[in-house]
Formats: C-alpha cells, structure tokens, sequence
C-alpha cells in the first residue's frame, strides 16, 4: 500500500490529468451536454467542453420550435407583425388596459391616467386630445438587393431601418437627467467616453436581450445592494429609456426569437414607465473587414436584427434611431479608421453619437423643459 | 494548431505520445518526424513543402560539406547553401519590405511587392539550418549529420513554430539515443503546465487591458493609463513567449530532448545588458556565435566594436520583423549598450536599486516601439508617457479606478510572477506534491478559460 501511493505521488500529475479527463467525459455524455457542441466542431473539441461553456439559450427552447425568419413565408410573418401591432394598439388606448396594469412601484407619485389632460409633467402626448387616436409612425426602408444568406441565425432583410420620421427638437444635455441609457459594451463605451454625465446607464458588456431585465449588475444607489434593471425599472422613474442591445445575440435563436424578446422587453418597459419614450437605437454595424470574413457577425444579420426591432416601434412612446448614420460608410459598415478592433468606437467618436440623440429628441409639449444649462 | 489550443492538448498530443510509447526505439525519431509534419501541416498546408525542400537542400549540401576538404569547393557550397536558406527567408519575409524601400527612393513602382504569406516558423527553422551548416563548416560540428536525424532537429515540433533556436549539438545525443519514461512525462508534463498558464492564465488575459488600451485611441488616453498599457504590453509579450518556451521544453522532456532554456527573468535585470542576458536566450546565443563572433566580437578596437553591436542589433530587430520600427526598436538597444558599455554602465551595477528602476521604466517604452507600427500612433503614445496629450484626454479618473479595480491583481501576479520567485518555487518543489496539485489547478484552469473563450465562436465574442 505505501508503494502504491509512493507510486501515485511520483506520477501525480499525469495520473490526476488523465483521471479528470475522462471522468469529464463520460460525465459529458451521460449529462447528454455534448449534444450543444456543435457536430461539426466536435472533432475538435473534447467531449467535456460543453461543462464549460455558458449555458446557450436554446436549452429552453427546442430545435424543432426554433422559428427562423427564412422559415416563415411572407404571410406568416405579417401574421405574427399584425398580432404585434394590436398589441401595441391596446397598450397606446389611453383608457385600456394600461390603468389596469398599474404600476408595481410603490413610490410613484399620483400617476393615474385620466382622460383629462393634466398640467403636471407626466401625462403622455396622447392625453391631449383623449377622442383622437394617435397615429402611428413606422420607420421607413432604403431598400437594396437580398443576397442568398445560408444561415440558421438570419436571412437578408433586403432593406435598411431609417430613424422615425416625426418631428424632433434639438436638445441639450439636460434633457439627458431623466434618462437612462441600457445596453451592452457599444453603451459601455457611451459612458466611458462621450462625456455625457448626469444621466444614468446601466451597461454592461456581455448583456443580451434575454438577460438583460435580469442580470443583477446594477448597484442601487439607496440600498448599495446588486439589482436588476426590472428592479431598477419598477423602483424609479425615467423619462427616456434609451436601448442599443443586439450584438451579442447575433449568433444564438435567429431573428424571431430575438425579435419576441425584444417585444416582450419593450412591453415590460412600457408597462413599468408608461409614461417614458422608448428609443431603439439601431444595433451599430461591424467594420468591412469583419463582415467579410464572419459568417455571423456580419452586417447583414445586424440589418435583418434591425429590420426586426425597428418594426417594434410605432413613432409613438417607441421611436426607431438608426445611429448607424454616424458612423456607417457607403456600404453600411462601420468606419474602418472609427475602430480598432472592428466593433467597438475609438474613445473620440461616441461624442457624436450623443449629438445625433441631441438632434434627434422627442419632448413632450405638455412638459416644459427647461432649456437652460 | 497551438499548444494552447483544446485540439492539441486532448487530440493531437495523446494520440501522438501513445503512437510514440508503442514504437520501437530506431523508428522514434521518424515517428517524431512524421508526427511533426503532420502537426506542421495542419497549420501550414501548402508551406509544408517549403519547409521539407529547404530540408532536403540543406542536409546534402551539410553532408556533402563534411566530406569536401578542397577549401574553394568548400566555400562555394557553404556560399551556396547561405545563399538559399537567406535567400528563401528573404523571398518570404524581406521582400515587400525591400520593395517599398526601394520604390519610395526611386519615386517609381519599379519593384512589385510580392504580397506572400509568412510560412509559419520559417525565421526559426532557417536559423536552426543555417546553425548547422556553419558548424559543419567550420568543423565545429565534427561527427556526421544524417538524414532522418537532421530532419527530426528542424521539424519536431515542440521547437518548430515558435520555439528556442536550438542546436543541433545540445540534442545530437539524445537523437541518437533516449528513453521515454512515465516519468519524463510527469516532469515534462509540470514545465508544460506552468507554460500553459503562463499564456492562458497571464499573457491572454492581461492582453485584454492592452486592446482596451488599442481600442480607446491613443490620443485620447491619459498618461498613468498609457504606462499602465505599456506594461500590460510588457508582460502580455514577456508571459506569452516565455509560456511557449516552457511548453516546448515540457514537450521536448516529454520524450527526452533538453530543450535549452529561453527566458532567465529578464525583468530583473539591472541594465539592458543583462536584459539581453536572460531574454530569449537562444536568440542573442544565435547572433553572438555566427555574426557578433565572426565579425570580432569585443576583440577590436572601439569603432569597431561600436559597428559589431550596431549591425548585430539591426539585424536583431529586423528578425522580429519586417518594418522600420523593429529596426530601430533595435537600433535603440545599441544605443543602450553602448552608452552603458562607456559611460553609466558601472553605476547600474554598482547601485542596484538605480538598474532596477532605470530597466523597469525604459523597458514598457522599448515594447511600444517594438508594437506600434505606425510612427504618428508611437509619437502620440511616447508623448502621453511623458504627459503630453494630442487629443482630448477622455480616460477619466473614474475609468481608470475601474481598471485598477477589475485588472490590479492581475498586474501584481504578472509582476510576482516576473521575478525569480516561481523558479525558485519550481526548482524546490517541483518534486513535491503540493506543487503537483497547483500544476493541476494551473491545467484545468487553462482548459476552462480555453473552453469558454475560444470554443464557441457565438460565445467567444462578448462584446
């Protein structure tokens, strides 16, 4: 026995290595996890990796319910866009269903939606005149040719999202006090780098449109505990919500998907900020360079995204912005000299990207914003 | 295909050492060799030729060398067989360089680039052949070279890619003869560890802060984040190479080849004398006996002298690459040397605490000039480390709170580990089996952060 773990020490690491090595593997495969590896990377990559690999969202989801914007044929897909569009048409009814869902907050100052309009800053444009419906405004499209796109993740929307056509006011930054700006690393960026304080922004670089009400990342400046955005949402008041989230999801649960949980997380913001504008920001384009070479962090899977979210807003409480206009080239990619690692900006440019949302504000006419400072 | 890669390290390397364990000894070394090509060839699928040709040349022309005693006939062909191996390298490496010297003098586009890839591994393969050829002809390599043998020195593939220059006298024996033992492995297996987290562990995630740095402009940084990205640059290239080198001196235990040893923790030198001392080893070994040597050495007069380190240090730079800012990256060491050699060389030696600083300081400056190509972004990068700012300075002194915060232990690991505390640590312990278990933590902490940040490409890009 003392020979035995003489002979164990001498050979220790090898032993231990091959030990692990195999028990991950067969602990792989009896897990069934190595079925996420993809089959044609399997070869290689060891069994075991898929232990180590983030859980990809599609557990949830099965193969076969995997809806795929190719998948749908062109009725279905107005189908589904009809079934959204009602949905927004309830939540825009002033008297419908959204003072039913009051909201969960409870330090929220009187903000009962009546039909009467208010002197008080916080009634909604539409509230003005409570008999007529506001009209809705849709993006409009520069169209270009499709290509023949191969992919599970995306098909060629043929066509470019341009910002909503309403009528903006050119702010300052005070019009940022009440705002708060969600994304992922390209908003990490914003608050690194634009120079715009005195605003709030809950970035985080990794973050998704699947984790992104739920990732406890946020530290809340009265409790100093870790929160979440939903907590965040439901505890506070924002006047604008500015959100530019995508890249990350580029290559996980195709258009559809994305574009459902897009529009279960606008719902969501509505509901808790009934009385904020919505902005989508445009997911913002990839260098040239990239979209050459990668079969899923391209530019044409963020138009077909864009395409998705931009058909989410109605002009209304939910306005599309295509940032893109900064910073794109004639082919719609990203600026090569703007980056240097073909996704993200140099430090120098996010200035104009707050200038673009200074150019492109909507306020309210019933508020009235003090344009001082 | 990398030795930091999941399909070397579970794939191409057990399958290879069970193939190797089951040969018979007199066809190791062709095991080895084939092995070695494959393992080229998956990274290289049509420079394999190359680098087979270039073999073939070299090891007649050595034999035939060794038996020719006319002196002409004897420098023809060494001319001959310097003129080829340079000549290739030249070809693939040089040639752009030299045409667009060449065009910029003329005004004209007399002379095409070429546009050729790199072959992988060719600046050492060619100095390991050039190695061998000089020592043929200058008889210090006295006993014959054979075919299977000189093959097997250039290809096998611990040293092949990025490894040290070795020659082919340290490891003439062991092709000849060698065994292949649980524990060689076991001990080869511990330096391959502690080489694989080097680059894991240290190099790759320390580079993350320095393409931050790259990512925000250097115009736009302010200056503690400026020196903070040259050192993060100093250790990513320092813990990256010496990573390499460890594995391949793992790999080459492994089966029996000491591998020499590349890196003396260089970052403990006084002067950039001694940095030359201790950093990539094989390579100053290389310049020292086939140019430095030949050309005098120290044995002449001063200008001379002067010239020797002048051309040696050119040539330095010019190996790590094709572009004028490698040649003055190593025109700047000459520089160095020479002025410590003359003037306030003996006042590092004599107050340590001064070589220390002056090294540590000087060094981060010296890897900006090796790393930025473009001479505007160097000027605008030296000026920052200084304090002078081009652009608006958009780093502010929360960000950089946020950096210290999420990157200061990392640095203070890089800086423990640049000392001489883990030799020491491995040279006391290495027996031991505490050290085995950190080695094993070191593993499998490197296969995790493999796995998670290379395997799947959606989740590779976090951005």
């Amino acid at each position: 026995m003392r020979n035995f773990m003489k002979w164990i020490k001498k050979y220790f690491l090898f032993l231990s290595i091959m030990v692990l090595w195999i028990a991950l593997s067969v602990s792989t495969v009896i897990a069934g996890k190595d079925r996420q590896i993809f089959s044609n990377e399997r070869w290689k990559n060891p069994l075991f990796v898929a232990w180590f690999e983030e859980d990809l969202l599609d557990d949830s989801v099965d193969d076969d319910d995997k809806i795929v914007a190719s998948d749908l044929t062109e009725e279905e897909q107005s189908a589904l866009l009809a079934e959204i569009e009602e949905q927004m048409e309830e939540d825009a009814d002033p008297d419908s269903a959204q003072t039913q869902e009051a909201q969960q907050g409870e330090n929220e100052p009187a903000q009962v939606q009546e039909s009467e309009p208010q002197t008080t800053s916080t009634s909604a444009i539409e509230q003005q005149q409570p008999v007529e419906k506001p009209k809705k405004v849709k993006p409009k499209y520069v169209k270009y040719k499709k290509t023949q796109v191969d992919s599970p993740w995306y098909s060629d929307p043929g066509k470019i999202p341009l910002t909503t056509k309403i009528k903006y006011s050119k702010v300052k930054n005070s019009y940022f006090k009440d705002a708060v700006f969600i994304g992922d690393s390209r908003t990490v960026g914003l608050r690194d780098y634009s120079g715009l304080e005195h605003t709030t922004y809950f970035a985080k670089t990794g973050l998704t449109i699947y984790n992104m009400l739920d990732e406890p990342f946020i530290t809340d400046p009265v409790t100093n505990n870790k929160v979440t955005i939903s907590y965040m949402m439901q505890h506070n008041t924002y006047q604008k919500i500015y959100l530019c989230i995508g890249i990350n999801e580029l290559g996980t649960g195709g258009t559809e998907r994305f574009q459902q949980e897009y529009w279960k997380v606008l719902k969501k913001l509505r509901k808790w900020q009934p009385d904020a504008i919505i902005y989508v920001q445009s997911i913002l384009p990839v260098s040239a360079s990239q979209n050459a070479t990668d079969a899923v962090i391209n530019n044409t899977n963020i138009r077909d995204k864009n395409v998705a979210i931009a058909q989410l807003t109605d002009g209304i409480h939910i306005i599309y912005l295509n940032i893109n206009e900064v910073f794109e080239d004639e082919n719609h990619n990203l600026r090569q000299e703007y980056t240097f690692d073909n996704v993200h900006l140099y430090a120098q440019y996010y200035s104009q990207w707050i200038d673009y949302l200074k150019k492109h504000a909507v306020v309210k006419k019933s508020t009235k914003e003090k344009t001082d400072d | 295909m990398l030795f930091s890669s999941l399909e070397f390290l579970f794939r191409f390397l057990p399958i290879f050492l069970v193939i190797y364990k089951f040969t018979p000894q007199k066809f190791k070394n062709l095991v080895l060799l084939i092995g070695s090509v494959a393992f080229y060839a998956l990274g290289e699928p049509v420079y394999v030729f190359l680098i087979l040709a270039s073999i073939l040349v070299n090891f007649f022309g050595a034999y035939r060398l060794h038996d020719l005693d006319d002196s002409i006939r004897r420098k023809g062909l060494f001319f001959f067989l310097m003129f080829a191996d340079l000549g290739v390298l030249f070809v693939f490496k040089y040639f752009d360089f030299f045409a667009q010297i060449v065009n910029s003098i003329t005004g004209r586009g007399w002379v095409p680039q070429l546009q050729l890839t790199l072959p992988l591994g060719i600046s050492f393969y060619t100095f390991q052949m050039i190695s061998v050829v000089v020592d043929i002809y200058t008889r210090k390599l006295e006993k014959r070279v054979y075919l299977i043998e000189f093959a097997t020195y250039i290809c096998m593939f611990p040293q092949l890619i990025a490894g040290p220059i070795v020659q082919y006298q340290e490891v003439a024996c062991e092709l000849r003869r060698r065994t292949f033992s649980l524990a060689q492995v076991e001990r080869g297996l511990c330096l391959f560890t502690l080489g694989l987290g080097s680059k894991v562990l240290l190099a790759n995630k320390i580079s993350i802060f320095w393409n931050q740095v790259q990512g925000i402009g250097f115009a736009n940084l302010s200056t503690p984040v400026a020196w903070l990205g040259a050192l993060a640059f100093s250790f990513q290239i320092y813990f990256d190479f010496w990573g390499y080198s460890l594995m391949a001196m793992g790999l080459g235990a492994m089966m029996g080849f000491s591998i020499p040893q590349n890196f003396d923790a260089p970052y403990i030198s006084k002067s950039m004398t001694e940095f030359w001392r201790r950093w990539h080893m094989t390579l100053g070994r290389f310049f020292r006996e086939y140019v430095y040597i030949p050309l005098g050495g120290n044995r002449v007069g001063v200008w001379k002298w002067m010239r020797n380190i002048v051309i040696v240090w050119a040539l330095t730079g010019l190996w790590h690459g094709a572009s004028w800012n490698f040649v003055l990256w190593g025109l700047g060491f000459a520089i160095f040397l020479i002025l410590e050699k003359f003037i306030y060389g003996k006042y590092l030696n004599r107050y340590p605490i001064l070589g220390h600083i002056y090294v540590c300081v000087l060094i981060p400056v010296t890897w900006m000039v090796f790393e930025i190509g473009d001479f505007g972004q160097l000027l605008i990068y030296l000026k920052q480390l200084i304090g002078i700012h081009t652009g608006e300075v958009l780093v502010k002194s929360a960000q950089l709170f946020r950096y210290l915060k999420q990157f200061g232990w990392l640095f203070a690991i890089c800086a423990l580990c640049s000392t001489y505390l883990p030799i020491r640590l491995y040279k006391k312990g290495k027996k031991t089996l505490v050290f085995k278990l950190v080695c094993l933590a070191i593993f499998w902490l490197s296969v995790y952060e493999l796995a998670t940040s290379s395997n799947n490409p959606f989740l590779y890009f976090r951005f």
